[in-house]
């Protein structure tokens, strides 16, 4: 008993993280299984917030889908918005005014902002940095306010329309938003310091929750954790839609592929969402907000992908030539992520899961539809 | 167990995906086309492709070739369908390197919803065929763990599928401006539960 080779084994056993969790973030378990300290397997449960979205979208008109799509994700509502009308527009086969595209990409990288924010807000509250947790709140709402500037709401904003946007962007938005993007730039310099200079977060981070880059690809793992895999995967660049083909910028990525490198994927998104923005208020062509949209609806099918706060996100939609769909179908980014969270997990050390599942950076709302 | 060393993998330099050898959309469709006659292969836009008809006879064989073949290495989406006739399956696959997606649709016989599993091969594919299965009943074969994903253990109807009745209070007539209807009571020869599968 004394040597390591000949230590009696300790019973395996499951142990049900959730629904009511503080590191969960939402309503859905994980049941890990564990031989003393370390897990040996893992397995997510979801559907506590099932909705049944699709089958709601079958039972609506095209433009009533928008403010539902809002609930899809309450942190990111602004891109669900905008690939389901892009879903739409795909199967219409319309165009959209470039203004309008430009619009959309301000709004779209605001939002992007606003949701890492809040994701860095939770995540450092996992890790017990309370500090962090205020001044993300803060920041957060900088670009809440813009947002509400743009369209009048602060979490759904049901802001783009099927061919356009709802409304133009008020007088003197742009200069109100380039003084608060050089504040925010200035102090998420800050945060920085604040975050990664704690030896604490680096030893929690550094080397935990490794995933292995083919793995990532096969298990269809998308966005920020494909990236900090090493695998230059951006939508935004790698299937360009809407204006972003027009706008210079980098894809960010990491070669380490643990929870750290997903940090500073993060956070490099951020600052390159800063410089989206700065060129898309910059280059704004004008022209009309909203373009024509036929009346009859084709007996056809669309789809859209775009790069969500949180990964890949998909949109299906078939028509069948009436006012409503046939059949929706959306692929959320964080429901297959988190269908990937047992080879994370598996080695690792029970007090590892916080940090390990606050860096996929959960969302209920759309991964249960 | 021991805690795992992260031992950086040699052979996985992914930093050039997507950017070099690309490889065009009518080369795959040609090389896909010669490979399988029987399937209507597409170019609609840019960077997508449609095989609308695959029959199900032949749908592992074509996946297995074009992950093993054309580099068909996402899983972007799957999912179910009822067209009341028939059921219908249809994935969304793209690849990383070659920059392009496929839409593959498949249709099963009414009275026997299955088709091969696709989870061994994309490991995506495996929440949205446990998914596909919860809310429509689409059997896939060789599936590692079919069970229900989003509604409770024990259900025992499927939701999505075009027979399954909403509640009629929920139901909002658009027709007749907007108007609830009133709540209809049920016919005496109407044995349904609520929630009730097969109406």
């Amino acid at each position: 008993m004394t040597t390591g080779s000949s230590v009696m084994p300790m019973a395996e056993m499951w142990i049900n993280m959730g629904p009511q969790h503080p590191f969960t973030h939402g309503l859905w378990t994980l049941k890990v299984k564990v031989d003393g300290e370390t897990i040996v397997d893992a397995e997510p449960v979801i559907g506590y917030l099932h909705r049944g979205f699709e089958k709601l979208c079958e039972n609506r008109t095209y433009p009533q889908i928008v403010p539902i799509c809002d609930r899809l994700c309450y942190v990111a509502s602004m891109s669900w918005d905008h690939v389901y009308v892009s879903a739409v527009e795909n199967m219409l086969g319309i165009a959209v005014p470039a203004r309008a595209e430009y619009i959309r990409v301000v709004a779209l990288e605001i939002q992007r902002i606003a949701s890492h924010l809040v994701w860095l807000a939770s995540f450092m509250t996992d890790l017990g940095n309370l500090t962090a947790f205020l001044y993300a709140m803060r920041e957060r709402e900088m670009f809440i306010d813009m947002l509400q500037a743009l369209c009048g709401a602060r979490l759904t904003y049901n802001y783009p329309r099927i061919g356009g946007v709802s409304q133009d962007i008020p007088k003197n938005f742009a200069h109100q938003c380039l003084k608060q993007l050089d504040l925010f730039e200035k102090r998420l310099r800050e945060y920085e310091y604040l975050i990664e200079e704690s030896e604490v977060f680096r030893i929690r981070t550094q080397g935990v929750g490794y995933l292995r880059p083919s793995d990532a690809i096969n298990l269809g793992v998308t966005g920020p954790p494909l990236r900090a895999a090493g695998v230059p995967v951006d939508l935004r660049t790698h299937d360009p839609y809407s204006a972003y083909a027009d706008f210079d910028f980098n894809v960010c990525v990491e070669k380490e592929s643990d929870v750290f490198a997903r940090y500073r994927v993060r956070i490099n998104e951020m600052r390159e969402g800063c410089s989206l923005i700065r060129q898309a208020l910059k280059k704004m062509p004008a022209g009309p907000v909203i373009g024509k949209v036929p009346r009859h609806i084709p007996k056809a099918d669309g789809w859209a992908r775009t790069e969500d706060p949180r990964g890949e996100a998909f949109f299906y939609v078939q028509g069948d030539g009436t006012d409503r769909p046939y059949r929706v179908k959306i692929r959320s980014p964080i429901f297959v992520t988190v269908s990937a969270a047992p080879v994370m997990l598996r080695g690792y050390k029970l007090a590892d899961v916080p940090s390990i599942m606050g860096s996929l950076d959960m969302c209920l709302g759309e991964s249960d539809r | 167990m021991s805690t795992p060393t992260i031992v950086a993998a040699k052979n996985e330099n992914y930093s050039e995906l997507g950017r070099t050898g690309v490889r065009s959309m009518e080369t795959i469709a040609g090389e896909i086309k010669s490979a399988f006659p029987d399937i209507d292969v597409r170019i609609k836009t840019t960077h997508r492709l449609e095989a609308n008809k695959v029959p199900r006879e032949i749908f592992l064989q074509f996946c297995t070739y074009l992950k093993e073949k054309q580099g068909f290495d996402h899983l972007t989406c799957m999912g179910g369908n009822d067209l009341r006739r028939s059921w219908e399956v249809f994935y969304h696959i793209s690849s990383y390197g070659n920059r392009c997606l496929i839409q593959i649709r498949c249709e099963l016989p009414r009275n026997d919803p299955s088709v091969e599993s696709v989870s061994l091969l994309w490991g995506g594919a495996n929440w949205h065929e446990r998914e596909t299965y919860d809310m429509y009943g689409i059997v896939f074969k060789n599936h590692p763990k079919l069970e229900r994903v989003l509604t409770p253990e024990g259900t025992d109807f499927f939701p999505f599928r075009k027979d399954f009745k909403l509640m009629d209070h929920w139901k909002i007539d658009w027709e007749n401006k907007g108007r609830r209807p009133p709540p209809q009571a049920l016919s005496s020869d109407d044995n349904r539960k609520f929630g009730d599968a097969d109406g």
